[in-house]
């Protein structure tokens, strides 16, 4: 007998269209539809994704379209509990693909990632939050050839917000064009955390998943190249401050002009378009002038930029920086033709046994715990209230709630690594015991590498590969520049798992000094569950 | 486990000058011996040197002063008036210069595997299995393959030394044969099994795996490599026999994966192609595309695989059926979306057509339902490829064809579980909503003005008789 398998497409039992930041999506599953595969992404969640702003923007690099799903939570049709709560999704997905995916190739054209995209850089000694564009290395620019190979690699940067050849915005009736994107949801229940088994819908009675779709912030920023505050190292955009001459535009120190000039850049690689709104600040001054980009040149090797209105360096010092605004105000996205491509496999002898009698249907997946530790805080204690007698891994990810929410660079996704936070001393107290038996120093000239292990561990007892622990080009081998995490293996291979029902786990830190801001600590809890069915009842066990 | 021995056996029709097709000797020829003893085909290997002439006689050399470093790190421009202006594929190397295989068993010439187009199929499959880097940095270099980096590399491999010894002349390659009989199997050589085999390369033309640096025509005509030629020496086939013990085991029938070459053209921004490929355990079936202008072409490369232009919506049935994808799979965007801006003032010209459902599953249909771990087949290759096509007519000392790209049309029968499709007596069809000979000026402009040439590869599982010698496919 031959096994059914086929690819469905599923409708939202909402809407179909026209859904916007924070809404909900629901789909369900019936159990006719017998077994599902899904594991391994073959089953997506499909949609058009348009930004109906002006504003050129982009997702998170590393997250892709999945960026903007905020939570994710899965129901039993026929009882009505929940099974699964994936809150702070986007965020998990974006550290998994971190650490989990080496190249984000297929994903690059179907999630919109980036081939590489580090969230941390690492200059002059000391770490900087960095989305603005991935790293492509250094090629060499001897080349025309090379321009093409490099600019390319910023395609995806783009799928959201593509511009044309000068740098504008292409839109069609004012809108930019839909780009359909197609992610894999990876839930627990489909076993995308686990060992690759099908998903029995027709003994569990079949489930409901609602999507709740993500802010545009954090989800969501400007596509532009600036970063942070001005800085007088960074010299990547400056107003030249000494005669610049070519192709008819001078531009002189103390003259009062409507250009900048971007060095060493071209259209594709700077990330700035037409329209784009910029602060101009001057180096060490607070306030800056709002002006935005009317026009762009290339006069090779640097980008001309036309302004709205004059830009004034005269009588500065050094060089000066620019940083795009806070524009995100009117920014935002719609999703159309939302569909659920669910693959079938049919009912067959050998799978029909599986599900007869009682069936303990198990998978893998986490849950969240939130903590914040406050800025005067040096030795605090952040409590893991998780109860689960199947514990497999703790991962705690951290940032400066300053800038979670950053235009340009939000923590919410990046983190903060552990020099620019002062954490001297991690320990986990799990069961009146400390792990590991000595703390260690996560800082980066201290104990990174038992920090990275750790992690290493802990995706491992999760069942996922830690494939890469970033950039490790030049002087970025000495720094984190993957998002910072403090992880904690529980119980390693897949017979066995670890009880938290009384262990009452704690994360105990330490800080070199007080802070600016308050911290805060997204403790995902990784767990197997069990769903048992039998002629009575559906319980979980977890 | 019994002893190894390892063997090299030269071609049995080898010569001194080698082999090329414009020389008329293309076809290589090796024989294995009947014997007792299990040919390992998981260590075999075709080992060599290749040459490229720029003339029938002279090689392309760095004493030249037309070729020496100077010229090798000057412009394009300088570079491309030099009859060096030839490169081959980026991805699949030297592989890319057999065009056909054939095996027989040498006791009674049983045609055994029969590979057609060989070097298009491998060479779409090679950037699955590497990033840019592993490119760079790993052993795949054996086979002269340096996918996206060959813009910066392949220049230097092209260039053979002439002046030491001549038996050292060209560039060291060592291959393995991608053909389903030669995959993972322990064969028996014996007289009462397949009593020895007889191994046949059929070399492609130079117009099928060279071209011109450029495919910015209107500058560079193809003349300007029209007496190119490569030429192998020294070539051997390589690899280990097993002498078996009493414990040593050859099933009788061997597994392969075999692929079935299929060709049709579409003319129209509506068509339909049917096959009937005759076979039982169908894995799956991947499509290829060429422009008709990328065929028996010195200027274009063959080695360049498009998406079909301007595709908006993909059909795949089985006997009027659609299966095992029950929708269509659709573009967004496309050129016929309403107010669509031509391709051409995108920045990004891959972003100006979006068929992300279609390339997972050509993915899947080459990978048995997997996806790629490391690849260098993601946008950017996409967008290079492009790019380059459209700067072939805007810029044309700018456009490569090192710069290609790696997609087609594709369906997965195995979803990662070994499941198969009978094809036997049964039709595939495929129906594509795209813009070809559309004219469409959202369409760039060297990709919707003509027909394509399509490839269609179906990936099943077939069967061989190592003593009746018959196969089942």
């Amino acid at each position: 007998m031959t096994t059914v398998i086929q690819n469905l497409s599923i409708q939202p039992d909402n809407q179909a269209s026209g859904f916007s930041p924070g809404q909900k999506c629901i789909f369900t599953l019936p159990p006719d539809l017998g077994f599902l595969k899904a594991s391994r992404g073959e089953t997506l969640l499909t949609m058009s994704v348009r930004n109906n702003s002006i504003l050129p923007m982009r997702w998170m690099l590393a997250a892709g379209g999945q960026t903007l799903i905020q939570n994710i939570s899965v129901f039993s049709v026929k009882t009505g509990a929940i099974w699964e709560y994936l809150d702070n999704y986007n965020q998990m997905l974006y550290l998994l693909n971190e650490y989990n995916e080496i190249t984000h190739g297929v994903m690059q054209t179907v999630e919109g990632m980036c081939v590489e995209s580090y969230s941390l850089d690492w200059e002059n000694g000391a770490s900087v939050r960095r989305l603005i564009k991935p790293s492509s290395g250094e090629m060499p620019t001897e080349q025309d050839l090379m321009s093409i190979l490099r600019n390319s690699e910023y395609a995806s940067n783009n799928v959201f917000s593509p511009i044309n050849k000068l740098g504008a915005p292409v839109l069609t009736s004012g809108e930019f064009p839909a780009w359909k994107i197609a992610i894999p949801l990876r839930l627990g229940i489909f076993n995308s955390f686990s060992e690759e088994k099908l998903c029995p819908l027709i003994a569990l009675g079949g489930i409901r998943i609602e999507i709740v779709f993500a802010d545009f912030q954090p989800s969501i920023c400007p596509l532009a190249c600036s970063q942070g505050e001005p800085d007088p190292s960074w010299t990547k955009l400056v107003q030249d401050d000494f005669t610049y001459n070519s192709g008819g535009i001078t531009v002189a120190q103390g003259v009062d002009t409507s250009h900048l000039i971007v060095y060493n850049s071209d259209i594709c690689s700077s990330g700035m378009v037409v329209g784009q709104p910029l602060t101009y600040k001057t180096v060490g001054s607070t306030e800056g002038t709002a002006v935005y980009i009317t026009g762009m040149s290339e006069l090779s090797p640097d980008l001309i930029l036309t302004t709205s209105a004059v830009v004034d360096c005269e009588g500065v010092s050094g060089r000066v920086a620019v940083t795009s605004s806070q524009w995100s105000d009117n920014a935002r996205y719609v999703i159309d033709e939302c569909e659920l491509r669910a693959c079938q496999v049919g009912l067959t002898p050998e799978n029909i046994k599986m599900i007869q009698g009682e069936v303990d249907y198990g998978f893998r997946t986490y849950t969240l715990h939130y903590d914040s530790i406050p800025a005067g805080e040096l030795k605090p204690n952040v409590e893991i209230f998780s109860t689960s007698s199947r514990a497999k891994a703790i991962f705690c990810f951290m940032y400066e709630t300053s800038n979670e929410l950053d235009i340009n660079a939000p923590a919410y996704f990046l983190g903060s690594d552990p020099d620019t936070m002062g954490i001297n001393k991690v320990q986990f107290f799990i069961n009146s015991k400390l792990f590991p038996l000595r703390a260690y120093d996560p800082r980066t000239t201290r104990d990174r590498p038992h920090c990275l292990s750790e992690t290493s561990k802990a995706f491992d007892s999760i069942g996922q590969d830690c494939i890469s622990f970033g950039d490790a080009s030049g002087e970025k081998l000495n720094g984190y520049s993957n998002s910072f995490l403090i992880c904690r293996e529980l119980a390693r291979g897949k017979k066995y798992v670890y009880d938290l029902t009384e262990a009452e786990p704690q994360l105990r830190l330490g800080f070199t000094a007080t802070r600016t801001s308050i911290i805060r600590v997204n403790t995902f809890v990784w767990a197997d569950k069990v769903i048992r069915v039998n002629n009575e009842e559906i319980i979980v066990i977890e | 486990m019994g002893r190894k021995e390892y063997f090299s056996l030269p071609p049995v029709n080898d010569t001194s000058s080698g082999f090329s097709y414009s020389s008329s000797n293309s076809i290589v020829k090796f024989q294995i011996p009947a014997q007792e003893t299990f040919l390992e085909t998981a260590t075999l290997r075709l080992t060599g040197q290749v040459q490229f002439k720029d003339t029938s006689t002279t090689t392309i050399d760095p004493s030249s002063t037309d070729y020496d470093a100077i010229h090798y790190n000057a412009d394009f421009a300088t570079f491309q008036t030099l009859a060096s202006n030839v490169c081959y594929a980026s991805f699949g190397g030297v592989k890319t210069f057999i065009d056909r295989v054939l095996i027989e068993t040498k006791k009674s010439r049983v045609e055994l595997a029969s590979v057609n187009n060989y070097s298009q199929y491998v060479s779409v499959r090679e950037p699955r299995i590497g990033t840019v880097t592993d490119f760079r940095n790993s052993p795949m270099c054996r086979s002269l393959s340096m996918g996206t980096n060959a813009v910066l590399g392949q220049r230097r491999s092209i260039i053979s030394d002439t002046v030491t010894d001549s038996n050292r002349v060209g560039q060291e390659f060592t291959i393995k044969l991608d053909i389903d009989l030669l995959q993972n199997n322990l064969l028996n050589l014996s007289e009462e099994s397949l009593g020895g085999l007889v191994i046949t390369l059929f070399l492609n033309s130079e117009s099928s795996c060279l071209s011109t640096f450029k495919n910015g025509v209107s500058v560079y005509p193809e003349n300007l490599i029209s007496n190119t030629s490569y030429v192998f020496t020294n070539l051997k086939l390589e690899g280990r026999y097993i002498i078996p013990s009493s414990s040593d085991f050859s099933p009788q029938v061997v597994q392969m994966d075999s692929q079935i070459n299929l060709l049709n053209n579409i003319y129209s921004n509506k068509s339909s192609t049917t096959f009937t490929p005759q076979a039982q355990l169908v894995k799956g079936i991947v499509n290829l595309f060429l422009l008709q202008n990328q065929t028996n072409s010195l200027v274009q490369s063959q080695y360049n695989f498009l998406q079909v232009p301007g595709l908006r919506e993909v059909e795949q049935l089985k006997n009027s059926s659609r299966l095992p994808v029950k929708f269509p799979l659709k573009s967004v965007p496309n050129y016929q979306t309403p107010n669509a801006i031509p391709c051409t003032n995108y920045m990004f010209k891959s972003l100006a057509t979006n068929s992300s459902e279609v390339r997972l599953l050509f993915e899947r249909s080459l990978l048995n339902g997997y996806l790629p771990k490391h690849t260098s087949a993601t946008l950017g290759l996409t967008e290079g490829a492009l790019s380059s096509i459209d700067l072939a007519t805007a810029a044309d000392d700018e456009s490569s064809n090192l710069l290609v790209d790696s997609q087609g049309v594709g369906v997965d029968y195995t979803f990662g579980m070994g499941m198969k499709q009978n094809y036997k007596n049964q039709n595939y069809n495929l129906q594509l909503s795209s813009g070809v000979n559309s004219q469409n000026a959202n369409i760039l402009v060297n990709l919707g003005n003509q027909g394509i040439l399509q490839q269609t590869f179906v990936r099943a599982t077939s069967e061989l008789d190592q003593v009746s010698l018959v196969r089942v496919i």
